[in-house]
């Protein structure tokens, strides 16, 4: 599973090919991501929290969290 | 997708020109082609082989061989005997500690430099004076125009798809030069870090854009003037990692001669670089906070003092350039530490000179 921000997005794809996985599972984040204070980190995965685990569980291939 | 190892184009330089660009082979100028002979006049100063693998290049762990390196140095426009140069900067790329996959992939306006000291720099003419780090010298110019299109064509960092530089700079063209050991006051680079002066290194940082440190008139003036252009430099002080200054010559000998030795020049620079917490926006007082804790164990006042680099030894010195005093001061990527390989023949041994690796024909 690939966990990147949107500006990565293209590379985590490109990537991941290039090790062998042709479909990873994908997690875009809000860029940048890195820089959010804690509080807003915590706000983006309260807001994704379904997606992400829906991606975890297999149910989805990959989703964007806003 | 990766470079094949031949094609065939129509013979015309304007031809040429579209392809590279079309595939994406090019930095945007003119290519040298890499024809089969060609390529196998730049293999001719190498004696290892030709299919051997230098290593994996991120971000797409592109094959490094000596023929994919070699086509990529004809390409740049390199003289086949600059080919031990380049073979040897991108086994600096591959030490570990540089961490060419965060170099390759990072947004900041990041590129590789490489310097080059030793017999070597001199026997190639790599230009360590006037003009340096700009145009007019062809084994600068191409030597670090072929490290760039090995990153790309090799490495897979292709501009706007796995290299999303939010303005990148104009160093990722190319960056090379010599050090000027002959004006310089203190021991080479290379000498610094456990060589003899008779061999010849490539070291390479990852550099964002440099800020002038200009003028001084005495050791204390410059090298305050160089602290003072790190406080500026807030992807520094948020993040930390190394900082390369290259000093000219006139500077060099004025601090030198003000009876700082290199240590000397370090320790006071990195005491004068830095600021207190107090002095950032609140913005990025958290970030600092998460991204350089270790500065906080004692406390976490705003008075707690938030140095560029955790240590002086990260700060590294090289003395580069002609007359005039205008030094440059380079904040490194965050997430790199500088790397130097000796050139070597293939039983790992240094050479004196390009020759000593040349085939016979």
């Amino acid at each position: 599973m690939v966990f990147c921000s949107q500006a990565f997005s293209i590379l985590a794809r490109a990537q991941a090919r290039a090790l062998g996985m042709e479909r990873p599972r994908l997690i875009v984040l809000p860029h940048p991501f890195g820089s959010l204070p804690d509080e807003a980190v915590k706000d983006v995965l309260q807001r994704g929290r379904a997606e992400v685990l829906a991606v975890i569980a297999g149910k989805k291939e990959a989703a964007e969290v806003m | 997708m990766p470079m094949p190892d031949e094609v065939e184009v129509l013979d015309s330089y304007d031809a040429i020109y579209e392809f590279s660009l079309k595939e994406g082979w090019s930095d945007g100028l003119p290519i040298v082609p890499p024809t089969v002979e060609r390529v196998n006049t730049m293999l001719a100063w190498t004696d290892r082989d030709a299919d051997e693998i230098v290593g994996y290049i991120p971000p797409l762990n592109g094959e490094a061989s000596i023929r994919r390196i070699a086509a990529n140095a004809v390409m740049a426009g390199c003289r086949p005997e600059y080919l031990p140069v380049v073979i040897t900067a991108v086994e600096a790329l591959l030490d570990k500690g540089f961490n060419l996959d965060a170099v390759q992939t990072t947004t900041g306006p990041v590129t590789t430099l490489a310097i080059v000291n030793g017999p070597i720099a001199r026997e190639l003419g790599i230009n360590a004076g006037t003009n340096a780090f700009g145009p007019g010298w062809r084994s600068n110019a191409t030597i670090g125009r072929a490290v760039r299109l090995i990153l790309v064509n090799i490495g897979g960092a292709r501009p706007g798809e796995t290299n999303q530089r939010t303005q990148g700079q104009p160093g990722m063209f190319t960056f090379c030069a010599a050090e000027n050991e002959a004006r310089s006051p203190w021991e080479p680079f290379h000498v610094e870090h456990g060589m003899t002066r008779e061999k010849s290194t490539v070291a390479v940082f990852a550099v964002g854009a440099s800020l002038d440190i200009y003028e001084g008139e005495n050791a204390t003036d410059i090298l305050t003037t160089a602290a003072h252009q790190s406080q500026a430099m807030m992807s520094k002080l948020c993040n930390g990692g190394e900082c390369l200054i290259a000093l000219c010559p006139e500077q060099a000998q004025v601090v030198a001669s003000g009876g700082f030795s290199k240590q000397q020049a370090r320790e006071f620079l990195w005491k004068h670089t830095g600021v207190p917490l107090s002095n950032l926006m609140p913005y990025y007082r958290q970030i600092v906070r998460k991204r350089r804790p270790h500065l906080f164990e004692k406390g976490g006042g705003d008075s707690t003092w938030i140095p560029v680099v955790d240590h002086p030894d990260r700060l590294h010195l090289i003395v580069i350039g002609g007359e005039s005093r205008h030094s440059s001061f380079f904040a490194c990527f965050a997430y790199s530490r500088v790397a130097l390989k000796c050139i070597t023949n293939r039983q790992g041994e240094a050479v004196r000179s390009v020759a000593d690796l040349r085939r016979s024909s």
